[in-house]
């Protein structure tokens, strides 16, 4: 089943295009990495796929923004005032089991009560992630979003990408061979409107 | 001096005209303020999201608005409410009520135009955020003006100010009458035209000292500690 189909998808702002996506399905559970250089135009698709931007043109189905749909979380979280675990539970739409859950998934539960002001990047791409686990995606779409993790939030992050097969998970780099092992790797190529477009036969790893 | 030493003496010795007519001034303006915040930020958020020419119309509207002459919302309310007018069977006119109709008129726009910037000045990544979580409209609002609140509460404070220490709407409206709708500068007003300067003086420096004693306090608690 897929949560995400994008066929030749033209994205942008206010109706000018500055990528475009020629063919992308994403499955349940897939794991997808989109790369390109600065500037290429990354965080546009990602926003749009994660229904943040409206599309350009061209055609775009599937999951909306939102608890069981899709969530996109940025390069440098935004946590709202509050402590981590107010952030979550605005993820987790006061769901309070789903909350805890996702901060012990990412090793998050120990400084989740302190203030978000009183923490390191590290610890806020940490509850960033839980408040977006939280909300029980079907896509989580990450801007880089994994990589101001410290080396528990790593590992902790590895192992959600490793066991939540229920969640797909999309992934902005600058190369295709990120740690995402078993992902898919797609690149915007070179050109005033880059296309992206599948690498062949580019897989990571498997673990 | 004098006019200190007198209102030191006026407020140790618990004049009892004095403390009321300085509860009647934070009373009126204290119910506009809260009138104008639960009116006006809501307001202030909406157009902060609102986009077209009639949104900016509003808001520029708005900002033309917070520099409206008190004398002439006192007027203009005057004719609304007086017996004759199309409120007039409201029978508020020269009480306390028409007095916070009169400075929530006043406080609205401060604080509707002041949130609108506010909001509108948030990090782009907020307003993502909001809308990747899903959060419903009511939530929304909660959390992305707790984001702005240090901006939101100084645009109260100034919002405060101003139907604080305004004389205008306040002496048309409430009509100055003893006991019931005398205010600090509606007796300040009257006062000196009865040549007790002193007197005058001395409310004027209650008047004051009310002023920076909320904005000290409100400033180090809120704004400051804010982003």
């Amino acid at each position: 089943m897929s949560v995400v189909r994008a066929r030749d998808l033209a994205v942008g702002y206010d109706g000018r295009a500055v990528a475009t996506v020629a063919q992308l399905t994403i499955g349940s559970g897939d794991r997808v990495i989109v790369a390109g250089p600065n500037g290429s135009g990354k965080t546009t698709v990602l926003k749009t796929l994660a229904r943040l931007l409206a599309p350009v043109a061209g055609t775009l189905e599937g999951v909306g923004a939102g608890p069981g749909g899709a969530i996109y979380v940025h390069p440098s979280p935004f946590l709202f005032e509050g402590s981590g675990l107010d952030n979550v539970l605005l993820g987790a739409h006061g769901a309070r089991d789903d909350a805890m859950q996702a901060l012990d998934a990412l090793d998050a539960a120990p400084f989740a009560r302190a203030h978000v002001r009183t923490m390191s990047n590290g610890q806020r791409q940490r509850i960033a992630l839980a408040r977006a686990l939280a909300a029980r995606p079907a896509v989580l779409l990450l801007d880089e979003a994994d990589s101001g993790l410290d080396g528990d939030g790593q590992a902790a992050w590895r192992q959600v990408v490793a066991t939540r097969r229920d969640i797909a998970i999309v992934v902005a780099a600058h190369r295709t061979n990120g740690e995402v092992p078993g992902a898919r790797c797609y690149v915007l190529s070179a050109g005033a409107v880059p296309v992206l477009v599948p690498v062949p036969g580019a897989l990571s790893p498997e673990p | 001096m004098t006019a200190l030493s007198d209102a030191l003496r006026l407020i140790v010795t618990g004049d009892a005209d004095v403390w009321h007519i300085t509860a009647v001034s934070l009373f009126v303006s204290l119910a506009a303020l809260t009138l104008a915040t639960a009116a006006g930020v809501p307001l202030g958020y909406a157009l902060a999201h609102a986009r077209g020419r009639a949104a900016r119309s509003v808001s520029s509207l708005l900002h033309t608005l917070t520099a409206l002459p008190t004398v002439v919302v006192g007027l203009l309310l005057y004719f609304t409410l007086s017996a004759s007018g199309p409120l007039g069977w409201m029978e508020l006119l020269y009480t306390r009520a028409a007095m916070v109709v009169g400075q929530t008129v006043l406080a609205l726009p401060i604080v509707a135009a002041l949130t609108l910037v506010a909001v509108q000045r948030l990090p782009a990544a907020a307003f993502e955020t909001a809308a990747s979580l899903g959060l419903s409209p009511m939530t929304r609002l909660v959390v992305l003006v707790g984001e702005a609140r240090g901006a939101i509460v100084s645009a109260l404070l100034l919002a405060f100010a101003r139907v604080f220490t305004e004389l205008g709407a306040a002496v048309i409206l409430g009509g100055n009458i003893r006991g019931e709708t005398r205010t600090l500068t509606t007796v300040i007003a009257l006062e000196h035209t009865k040549g007790d300067d002193a007197r005058a003086l001395a409310l004027g420096v209650i008047l004051l000292a009310i002023a920076l004693a909320v904005n000290t306090l409100v400033h180090s608690r809120w704004v400051r500690g804010a982003r």
